[in-house]
């Protein structure tokens, strides 16, 4: 790769890519039987990519404004609340709301909209409430940030999670039941068919947050982070950035937790807690603080390992290993090595606060381990040794195969098929004392 | 007298933490395109000053007017109305507050004793956060990148990069902020504040740290900026050669209290300077 590409090949080489990859997940979830282990790809992915959203909105916080916010779970369950309340479909209200008399609203957007403009009304029966969902997000995130966004550092963390277990308890109270269903589960809301769905919608916002952070604004969160004073000296008002970096990534936060109700088709306050959010903060800093890119790729490890790799570590037996150390919560010891591993290999993350680019790829490509440039070679050597001991092998049953056909032919045809051993002349004995 | 403008002034600016008076009545004017400095020995007050000017502190009593314009006043008041050691309490009645970044808007820019850039940001792009509070377009306007919002980027690109070359930092432009030198970091620092379009420049210890060659170049440097950007700058210094080679009017303050103004020459003659830097006779 000698020659260094333009910004329009770049921009056409990303779209490619990032098409290939909807489609082979449209195709893989439609292809893939229910029960098969391939299965579990596609449910990685799905809630890897919510996971990647909500993961990077808590990075445009932390990493990108120096915001140290732990408000993030309680943001999703908001969320996740306001998707589902506005999608129940109205025969469901009775069942779902069986302890609140059918609740107070008795309608879904996607049934009112699907009766009037079909199929197109569906999908915008489902998009509208979770625009709804990360406004109504973006407002509570609006009203917390005023008194908590005068606070610094470990404080504010402190107050934005003090504020998430506030939602969490808030959603979980009996009187507003009608509309939250109390501390019982939603369900039955409408949900996608497809694990393109969250893919494509978590890429756009990602692709958003991008955006906003490659411009003048991001800028200015991120002085924000390197100096707050110097930063407002530059004429940069701190509190109305702040708010606005708060405002927006409650806003993704928002999108995540409906596209997280919708990925698990049942929802309740309870696993909303500061685990939840401490998970996010894992992510955030395995892949790095500072790097969309890393919350990505944190977003779908920590989902594989957690979800599929490590699954057989609870089971008793895990890549051909059996052990009675093996059960249930296991895993979770070993994950938090691998963590631990991660942050001492890799202390500012996996990707540091860089971003990916074709140019850092094609450099790193370059420059790749020996292990990864050794391995096509290694490889082809690998098929050539296979087909060499192949053929030997077929070499051997020809003849094999011929010379028990010659002998079958010379049994038929009345010929010894041994020659007899000739027989000797005379035998010495020896005694033991060898005379 | 001096006939020109004055464009910054400082009355009865007094500065009390706790029972700390940091800064005690302190009066200064800044002219129209004059360099003035402020010296002291250590703790004598001078940054506290500063803060108070760009609005980092809220001064206890005292006036601070900008082109003319009273934008920060206030008096003693609550715990601090019989704590106050100062004088001229009740001369002042009203409470007038500004933050940093409002104050900067006025054209008051500043650089900072120990370097503040932007660490983990470009040479560009530190020049280019100053420019940010000109901006027009909204937060959708930038991050969908609407028309106004490319022209205006790529408007203030173009004048960051003019404004590099002026400071010779354009071959470093791409450069980390953190990776340069120390000298071409205080150039830095010093063209970051310019990008906000000041009127009044403060400059908080610009030769810090220089040798006797880098502190020559950077007194040339000040004083060139001065007269390219029309500017007036009050600076703090230590280093006498650059204060007594640039300023043209100098006050040297002592224990937050202001002891001698006047002209290089008058300071250097007057024995309560010599006092305070070199000890009096016992």
């Amino acid at each position: 790769m000698g020659t260094k590409l333009n910004n329009k090949h770049k921009a056409v080489l990303s779209v490619i890519c990032i098409a290939l990859f909807l489609v082979l997940v449209y195709l893989g979830d439609i292809m893939i039987r229910p029960g098969s282990s391939m299965k579990m790809l596609i449910t990685v992915i799905e809630k890897g990519s919510i996971f990647a959203l909500v993961a990077a909105s808590m990075n445009l916080l932390n990493g990108f404004t120096g915001l140290f916010s732990l408000g993030q779970a309680g943001f999703m369950l908001i969320g996740a609340y306001t998707y589902a309340i506005f999608t129940i479909p109205a025969a469901s209200h009775d069942k779902v709301y069986q302890y609140f008399n059918g609740g107070v609203i008795k309608w879904s957007i996607v049934e009112i909209l699907e009766g009037r403009l079909g199929i197109v009304g569906h999908y915008l029966g489902m998009f509208l409430p979770m625009l709804l969902a990360g406004i109504v997000v973006a407002f509570v995130g609006f009203l917390i940030g005023i008194p908590v966004l005068r606070l610094k550092s470990d404080y504010l963390a402190i107050a934005t999670l003090g504020f998430a277990e506030i939602i969490r308890a808030f959603f979980q109270w009996n009187t507003l039941g009608p509309i939250t269903n109390g501390s019982n589960v939603l369900r039955k809301y409408t949900t996608y068919n497809n694990a393109i769905f969250p893919v494509f919608i978590a890429g756009i916002c990602i692709a958003i947050i991008l955006l906003l952070i490659n411009s003048t604004y991001g800028r200015a969160f991120r002085a924000i982070r390197d100096d707050e004073i110097a930063a407002e000296a530059m004429g940069v008002n701190l509190f109305k950035h702040k708010e606005m970096s708060f405002v927006i990534s409650s806003f993704f936060a928002g999108i995540s937790g409906a596209l997280l109700a919708m990925f698990q088709t049942t929802i309740s306050a309870t696993p909303f807690t500061t685990v939840m959010t401490y998970e996010i903060l894992l992510i955030v800093v395995i892949g790095g603080i500072g790097s969309i890119t890393g919350s990505i790729i944190g977003a779908f490890l920590f989902t594989a390992a957690s979800e599929w790799w490590l699954r057989g570590l609870d089971a008793g037996r895990w890549l051909g290993i059996s052990s009675d150390l093996m059960r249930p919560g296991f895993r979770k010891v070993v994950f938090a090595i691998l963590i631990m591993l991660i942050v001492l290999f890799y202390s500012r993350g996996i990707m540091g606060d860089k971003e990916f680019s074709w140019d850092g790829f094609f450099a790193w490509w370059k420059n790749r381990p020996a292990a990864i440039k050794a391995w096509p070679a290694k490889r082809r050597a690998a098929r050539a040794a296979k087909k060499e001991a192949f053929a030997l092998k077929a070499a051997a049953r020809s003849r094999a195969k011929q010379s028990k056909q010659e002998n079958e032919a010379r049994k038929a045809s009345g010929e010894a098929l041994f020659t007899p051993l000739p027989v000797a002349d005379h035998v010495i004995v020896f005694d033991k004392e060898g005379k | 007298m001096d006939e020109r403008k004055v464009v910054l002034k400082l009355s009865d600016l007094t500065m009390q933490f706790g029972g700390v008076v940091a800064v005690d009545n302190l009066n200064l004017d800044v002219h129209k395109n004059e360099i003035v400095g402020l010296i002291g020995p250590n703790g004598a007050g001078k940054t506290t000053a500063f803060n108070c000017i760009t609005g980092v502190y809220e001064p206890t009593n005292g006036s601070i007017e900008i082109n003319g314009q009273v934008v920060i006043e206030n008096y003693p008041k609550g715990k601090m109305k019989d704590a106050y050691k100062g004088r001229n309490q009740g001369k002042y009645t009203k409470a007038l507050t500004m933050l940093p970044d409002q104050v900067t808007r006025l054209g008051v820019a500043r650089t900072f004793q120990n370097i503040r850039l932007f660490k983990g940001m470009t040479v560009l792009e530190n020049v280019m956060v100053a420019m940010h509070m000109n901006q027009t377009a909204s937060v959708f306007g930038a991050t969908f990148r609407s028309r106004k919002a490319r022209e205006e980027e790529k408007a203030m690109r173009e004048k960051a990069e003019e404004l590099l070359r002026k400071v010779d930092l354009y071959d470093n432009r791409d450069d980390l902020s953190t990776s340069l030198p120390y000298g071409k970091q205080r150039h830095l620092e010093i063209a970051r504040a310019l990008a906000t379009q000041p009127s009044i420049l403060l400059l908080d210890e610009p030769a810090a740290g220089m040798n006797p060659q880098e502190s020559d170049d950077l007194m040339r440097f000040v004083g060139r900026i001065r007269d390219e950007f029309d500017l007036s700058i009050l600076m703090i210094e230590h280093h006498m050669q650059v204060v007594m080679g640039i300023c043209e009017h100098i006050y040297v303050l002592n224990y937050g209290g202001q002891i001698a103004d006047g002209t290089p020459e008058e300071i250097q003659a007057n024995p309560a300077v010599i006092e305070a830097y070199l000890g009096g006779d016992e």
